[in-house]
């Protein structure tokens, strides 16, 4: 079995990760892949997944299961291998080729072996011809069949020209032979193709969407009491348990109960709800506090959840194919080489049929736009490389170009922007003082309402002890009281909303909830403004990618208030706001712009994301984001985002150099051909000096396509991760590295035992 | 200049060799991951003794 594992960056990561599988029963010979992020094993009978997600998650790492095509011996296995086999072959054949011509060049031709070394040069260059190229064949074939523009058809051209033109040679026992030019020519371009390959990231894949989305296990009522299940084999009418923290499996009606349900992945709203019975409790909405007796109305495809998913999958399967830059440019060179060969033997056929075919075959030969057909995958490559580096997964080289043609950037709000948790964004006065800390504890400690949640999270975050407390009452809806050393507190909503400024709490408070801590007189102790708190990178984010000319929303399905606090927190401008949307609202609306990039995490997004010209997922996201989108970020926070989109520009900045230096080479080649200057030697001479001085050029680059290959400087908040949590058991969740001691997950865990 | 004769072919066999070692190392997946194994060698091998679990086949390759 094998699993795509996020988070792995190093060896400690390799250690830990081998070593919590090994220790995990039933788990057999546990192999990470650190290059792909993958997780092989063998599965026992008895290995539990669902512990191995436990243990893998408890250190911070998350296991997503992989598309059919990537596994072990999969398409995506045997295609790497082919092409390794394909390119290796190639470069044995091209370097024994090399040295049979090199004696050629230096002298040999006036000696007896000339012949057979001519000969032999042409058998070497055999398996290149029908083995190695087949790809360039393949590939440019179905482009003329769908008479779609392609780089590989002029390489086509210019192999088929060069072995017929030397073979003519070969049997008329003069002139030149181009095998060596061609071999080498094609064992550089399947080398960066394999190079490219090896770095795409098909888990991103949307296929089989649906398929992955599997709420593991389901607590079901039967007459023996409550037994765990497969969500499959849970039936329509069956009663199911939700447990505070879990994710419902299934769409049911509320039997009894008063629970709070974070929504916040189906509908982005940010707070959490209060559902009573009868009302409808969604698949994958969490309990945040309470327990939920539901009987089942809807399981599997038929959930909300599961009809967002398929149309997730259509809409990122059915979206429009771009044709590169690189191959339009390849089909304009191939346009005008056939034109200009063209002319070439129309006019030597007047002279000398002879001399015509084998001066139009050298033009086409010397046009060929090789030196871009090297330089774009190789370019590509090292941009995928320097994206995984900076925290960013890519999921093919094609979406640099998409992402260098946006014009408007969507931003989810809940779980995007913000982490997506309840939390305390300001205190007043602030900081509060360990006594009345101690008495928020003492009377929030155990009480299970997402308020308490936050406030108790908080304040062991700042290492504070509750005191002791008499006479404890929780009343349902308005708050806690209590007496605490001798003084009787009360904590709820402030009877006086003017008894707290609003702007103590400092800018993105406005949309907040405040509570307050009450003396026996009314008067306000300590209060807390409560609300969804902004992702610390954000505000910088988006100014960047203003900077670039972008123009930046924000949709949510959240209500406008909370909406256009969060879009003035990190600068988004007010006309720019798009609150209220419901998942198909989203997708529309980014569909509408055109060349749109999507950021989200929840499947409210998924749709939206698989939509768009270029969907983004943030840290933490669902599944369904995942797979849809073409680029995740997998380290927490969005500064990833501005990298890659800096790194898109810089690529095409790069490849477009390349173009030019190519058409620049490939017309004085040309017309050296044509005046019949290009001897065999300089053909073999001008080839690498080319392709050598585009893989320079690739390299180099710019200024700031060589910063970005530098791994991205963490900040100690840059670790703070986010967003939607959908274990199994989030009370286990530890730390991964210090900097995550914040991390909502890891303190929802604490405050949890 | 005869001896090219045999040098020549000789070579070339020399060569078919390791292409055919390289096509059986990429088909028994050797090259499948070339990150890894740069990592791996920094882990520390469990300690012999009272607590050795299993041996980790693993190690031998897939």
């Amino acid at each position: 079995m094998a699993f795509h594992v996020e988070g792995v960056h190093c060896t400690a990561c390799l250690a830990r990760i081998e070593g919590a599988a090994a220790a995990t029963p039933g788990v057999l010979t546990p192999r990470l892949d650190m290059g792909r992020h993958v997780l092989e094993f063998t599965a026992a009978p008895e290995a539990s997944l669902a512990d191995l997600a436990r243990r893998l998650h408890a250190m911070g790492y998350r296991m997503r299961p992989l598309p059919p095509g990537a596994l072990e011996g999969g398409a995506d296995a045997r295609e790497r291998r082919s092409m390794l086999v394909r390119a290796g072959v190639a470069a044995a054949s091209a370097g024994n080729i090399m040295l049979l011509s090199t004696s050629l060049y230096s002298g040999a031709d006036r000696s007896p072996v000339a012949g057979a070394f001519a000969w032999l040069t042409f058998v070497l260059f055999l398996p290149i011809l029908f083995y190695s190229a087949v790809p360039f064949y393949r590939s440019a074939f179905g482009a003329l069949r769908h008479r779609r523009a392609s780089i590989d058809v002029p390489i086509v051209t210019a192999l088929a020209g060069g072995t017929l033109l030397g073979l003519v040679h070969l049997l008329r026992g003069s002139g030149e032979v181009y095998f060596d030019s061609l071999a080498v020519l094609v064992a550089l371009l399947l080398g960066s193709r394999t190079w490219l390959l090896s770095l795409q990231r098909r888990y991103l894949s949307p296929e089989h969407l649906s398929a992955f989305y599997t709420p593991s296990r389901v607590r079901v009522e039967t007459p023996d009491g409550v037994v765990e299940r497969d969500a499959s084999q849970v039936r329509i009418g069956d009663v199911v348990v939700v447990e505070r923290g879990e994710r419902s499996g299934v769409d049911g009606q509320l039997l009894e109960g008063d629970v709070w349900v974070d929504a916040s992945v189906l509908t982005g709203e940010s707070r959490p709800r209060r559902r009573l019975a009868g009302q409808t409790l969604f698949a994958a909405t969490r309990v945040v506090s309470g327990r939920a007796r539901v009987r089942v109305t809807a399981v599997g495809d038929a959930t909300r959840m599961g009809r967002l998913l398929a149309e997730t999958e259509r809409a990122a399967l059915g979206r429009s194919p771009m044709v590169a830059l690189a191959d339009r440019a390849a089909q304009a060179i191939s346009l005008g080489i056939l034109a200009v060969g063209g002319v070439v033997a129309l006019a030597w056929a007047l002279v000398d049929p002879g001399e015509a075919a084998r001066r139009a075959l050298a033009v086409v030969i010397l046009a060929c736009p090789c030196a871009l057909a090297l330089a774009t995958p190789m370019a590509q490559a090292m941009a995928l490389t320097r994206a995984s580096r900076r925290g960013a997964m890519v999921k093919s080289a094609e979406i640099f170009e998409r992402i260098q043609r946006v014009r408007d950037v969507f931003f989810d709000k809940t779980g995007t922007l913000t982490h997506g948790e309840l939390d305390i964004v300001g205190w007043w006065p602030a900081p509060p003082s360990p006594t009345l800390a101690g008495v928020v504890l003492a009377l929030e400690e155990g009480v299970d309402h997402p308020v308490a949640h936050a406030l108790v999270r908080a304040l062991r975050e700042r290492g504070a002890a509750p005191s002791r407390v008499r006479e404890r009452t929780v009343v349902p809806g308005r708050g806690v009281e209590g007496v605490v050393a001798g003084r009787r507190w009360t904590i709820g909503a402030p009877a006086d909303p003017g008894a707290v400024p609003r702007e103590a709490f400092g800018s993105g408070a406005e949309a907040c909830t405040v509570v307050a801590l009450r003396d026996a007189e009314g008067r306000v102790a300590l209060a807390a403004a409560l609300g969804d708190r902004v992702r610390d990178d954000a505000r910088d984010v988006v100014r960047r990618l203003e900077r670039r000319g972008l123009r930046v929303h924000l949709v949510s399905g959240d209500a406008p208030e909370p909406a256009r606090a969060v879009a003035r927190a990190v600068g988004i401008a007010p006309d720019r706001v798009h609150a209220g949307m419901t998942p198909e609202a989203k997708r529309d609306r980014v569909a509408a712009a055109g060349a749109a990039m999507m950021v989200g995490d929840g499947v409210n997004d998924a749709v939206a994301l698989g939509r768009a010209w270029v969907g983004v997922a943030v840290h933490g996201s669902m599944e369904a984001s995942f797979r849809a989108a073409d680029v995740y970020l997998a380290d927490g926070g969005l500064a990833a985002l501005a990298d890659v989109v800096d790194l898109a520009h810089e690529t095409m900045t790069v490849i477009r150099r390349t173009l030019k230096f190519s058409l620049a080479y490939n017309t004085v080649g040309g017309l050296f051909a044509l005046a019949g200057h290009v001897t065999p030697l300089v053909a073999a001479v001008a080839m690498p000096a080319s392709s050598a001085t585009v893989v320079t050029m690739a390299v180099v680059g710019t200024r700031r396509w060589r910063e970005l290959a530098c791994a991205r400087v963490e900040s100690p908040a840059g670790g703070v991760g986010g967003g939607v949590d959908t274990s199994p058991s989030p009370g286990t969740a530890a730390k991964r590295v210090s900097g995550d001691a914040a991390s909502p997950d890891a303190a929802a865990g604490e405050a949890g035992a | 200049m005869n001896i090219l004769w045999l040098t020549i072919p000789a070579s070339l066999l020399l060569a078919g060799a390791f292409v055919a070692a390289f096509v059986l190392a990429v088909r028994g997946g050797q090259y499948d991951d070339l990150v890894t194994p740069a990592h791996r060698m920094l882990i520390d091998d469990e300690p012999p003794g009272e607590s050795e679990p299993e041996p980790r086949e693993g190690d031998h390759g897939t």
